[in-house]
């Protein structure tokens, strides 16, 4: 809270940013008046304290109307098309990683490699516009930004959005999930689901996959705060009217309720998706359902 | 497999003693020859670009030639052979603002990783050598700034501080200082427990003293690791701050501007956002195997990183 407060109020004053440049010192006055930083800091401060308990988020500066009816078509348009990124990443990353362990070595593994590889190394607004070149401007396959009008044609709006958003994320499960997976192939459990003669298929998918899974769960809370990144990068590239992109121009024009409210929105999406990880975590494995959290891994990409 | 190779070299090693002369171990095929070339080759070009980039420079990069804009590569029809990338839209060498761009990237990522290594290496240090309490509230913290999104956080820093060098920075370091935290501090916790730290203590040795004299030489082994790892993040993270413009602001080129700037051009002018964009992918693809293979190479045990 304090940190927002101090953030905000630091970045200089909306009424002289706002307002062009020949301004009077009475046009500066009246709009500081309106939006409150002729009042000293201690003062605005209590009255920002209880805005927040009140969840009175206030009017945006700049576009004048309250923040959260700004925000609420925005945060939708956003959450679908993280979940369009997700469905994207369960449906690729999932049975590659799967598949890259069991082949180990060979082809598949190979281009699992390489293509998680480049999705780590290539940055993503770079490659929503090589996508966007050459799909939507040089084919014309695609639309090259917007999200549609919501009718059934809008899902062709999805896609370049939603593979750019997922690359980095599917760059880094296929790997993570490849090398888990490969450390529960050796394990004993595994030998002796083998040894009782349970189908190949199924030892994959059901022993190892299982177990596997674990480390990749505990990295997607980490993950969340990176795809929150990512469709920053995307919305702005894609001109997605979700709350990346507000929160730009938020930022461009200091405009602290919207920004205020746009931060402590994504700090409450965070927690709660880290909250739901832990809870899957207990759905995955038994063995930690009623002891504490998830372990800690001592790992470090995110 | 590392059984196998570990065997192999042992016999080459046995048998190439005549055969091979007086080469010292490194140098010998069966050593070299797992070395990565092409990683290796593209990080010793960009360190030469960022160094010497000015000079090598075909074109001056800031030099605008309105009668030569819009330039497509040299082996295209309309191609200018002097311009081998083609031009922007003010008739500055695509070629030339890649090579004089790497420098900023580069400062950036080196002022990012001292700082954000130094840092995150003591403050792990201290967690996992005092346990308890300390290493909890440190480590809940890591995790907390590891969790927030970066990119948020940076842009709110450049409202604040303004965009440029500093803002990438400590952007870079927030995250930086939490993953070099978390490796050090798991890997202090079983370098305490050794024979030669209970010794040192029994010796009288400060807390200090052992954590600066016995347990930071046993861990550097992963800075190193981690920081070759991270490099290309950093990078990164610094191109995607100058494209969302909140990075070092024109008209100091840099790659992630240079993608944002040809974003207006993409049905005309493809190469101005797909080259130096391509160029980012290189070196950063190069840093992380640089970074696989040390790590495979040092430190098997910590993959998971």
């Amino acid at each position: 809270m304090v940190v927002i407060f101090v953030a905000t109020r630091a970045a200089g004053d909306p009424a002289v940013l706002n307002l062009p440049a020949e301004a009077s010192r009475a046009d500066i006055e009246a709009a500081r008046r309106r939006i409150g930083t002729d009042r000293i800091y201690i003062v605005q401060f209590g009255i920002f304290l209880r805005d927040m308990a009140t969840f009175e988020l206030g009017r945006s500066i700049v576009y004048r109307e309250p923040v959260t009816d700004l925000i609420g078509d925005r945060f939708i348009a956003s959450l679908k098309l993280q979940l369009a990124s997700l469905i994207l990443i369960l449906l690729t990353a999932f049975p590659l990683g799967v598949l890259a362990a069991t082949k180990r070595g060979r082809l598949p593994d190979r281009i699992a490699q390489v293509l998680a590889a480049f999705g780590q190394a290539a940055p993503g607004f770079w490659v929503g516009l090589v996508l966007m070149a050459i799909l939507a401007v040089h084919f014309r396959l695609l639309p090259a930004g917007g999200m549609g009008t919501g009718g059934l044609d809008s899902w062709r709006y999805y896609i370049l959005p939603a593979i750019t958003t997922s690359l980095v994320l599917f760059a880094g499960m296929t790997r993570l999930l490849r090398s888990s997976m490969l450390e529960s192939l050796d394990a004993e459990f595994v030998k002796l689901a083998r040894a009782k003669g349970v189908p190949e298929w199924k030892v994959v998918w059901v022993h190892v996959f299982r177990n596997g899974l674990l480390p990749v769960m505990t990295f997607m809370a980490i993950w969340v705060g990176t795809a929150v990144s990512g469709s920053v990068v995307t919305e702005v590239v894609f001109d997605w009217p979700g709350i990346g992109n507000l929160f730009l121009s938020a930022i461009i024009a200091r405009d602290f309720p919207l920004i205020q409210a746009v931060v402590g929105l994504v700090a409450v999406t965070v927690l709660t998706a880290n909250l739901i990880v832990d809870l899957l975590y207990g759905v995955a494995d038994p063995r930690i359902r009623f002891t504490g959290g998830p372990m800690q891994r001592a790992t470090a990409r995110g | 497999m590392s059984i196998v190779d570990t065997e192999r070299v042992a016999a080459e090693q046995l048998t190439g003693v005549e055969r091979q002369g007086k080469l010292p171990t490194w140098l010998r095929w069966g050593n070299l020859k797992r070395v990565p070339i092409f990683p290796l080759t593209v990080v010793g070009l960009f360190v030469i670009m960022s160094l010497f980039g000015q000079w090598l420079a075909p074109n001056d990069p800031y030099e605008t030639t309105l009668r030569a804009r819009l330039l497509p590569p040299a082996w295209m029809e309309g191609g200018d052979a002097r311009y081998l990338l083609g031009t922007d839209r003010l008739g500055r060498d695509v070629l030339s603002r890649i090579m004089v761009g790497a420098l900023p990237s580069f400062k950036v990522a080196l002022a990012a990783l001292v700082f954000g290594s130094i840092l995150g290496s003591f403050v792990g240090m201290v967690a996992g050598y005092l346990g308890g309490r300390v290493d909890a509230i440190i480590m809940r913290f890591a995790d907390g700034t590891m969790a927030f999104p970066l990119i948020l956080a940076a842009l709110l820093l450049a409202a604040v501080i303004g965009p440029g060098g500093p803002t990438v920075v400590i952007a870079a370091c927030i995250v930086l200082w939490a993953r070099f935290a978390r490796l050090i501090r798991s890997e202090v916790l079983s370098v305490r427990e050794r024979d030669f730290v209970k010794l040192a203590r029994i010796a009288g040795a400060s807390s200090w003293r052992i954590m600066i004299a016995h347990i930071l030489p046993n861990v550097l082994n992963s800075v190193v690791v981690l920081l070759t790892l991270q490099l290309g993040f950093v990078i990164i993270l610094e191109a995607t701050l100058s494209f969302l413009g909140a990075g070092i602001p024109p008209p100091t080129p840099t790659w992630g501007q240079m993608v944002a700037s040809g974003r207006d051009y993409l049905e005309t002018a493809w190469w101005l956002s797909v080259f130096p964009g391509l160029a980012i992918a290189v070196v950063v693809l190069s840093f992380n195997l640089l970074g696989d293979w040390l790590r495979d190479h040092t430190d098997p045990r910590l993959r998971q990183i």
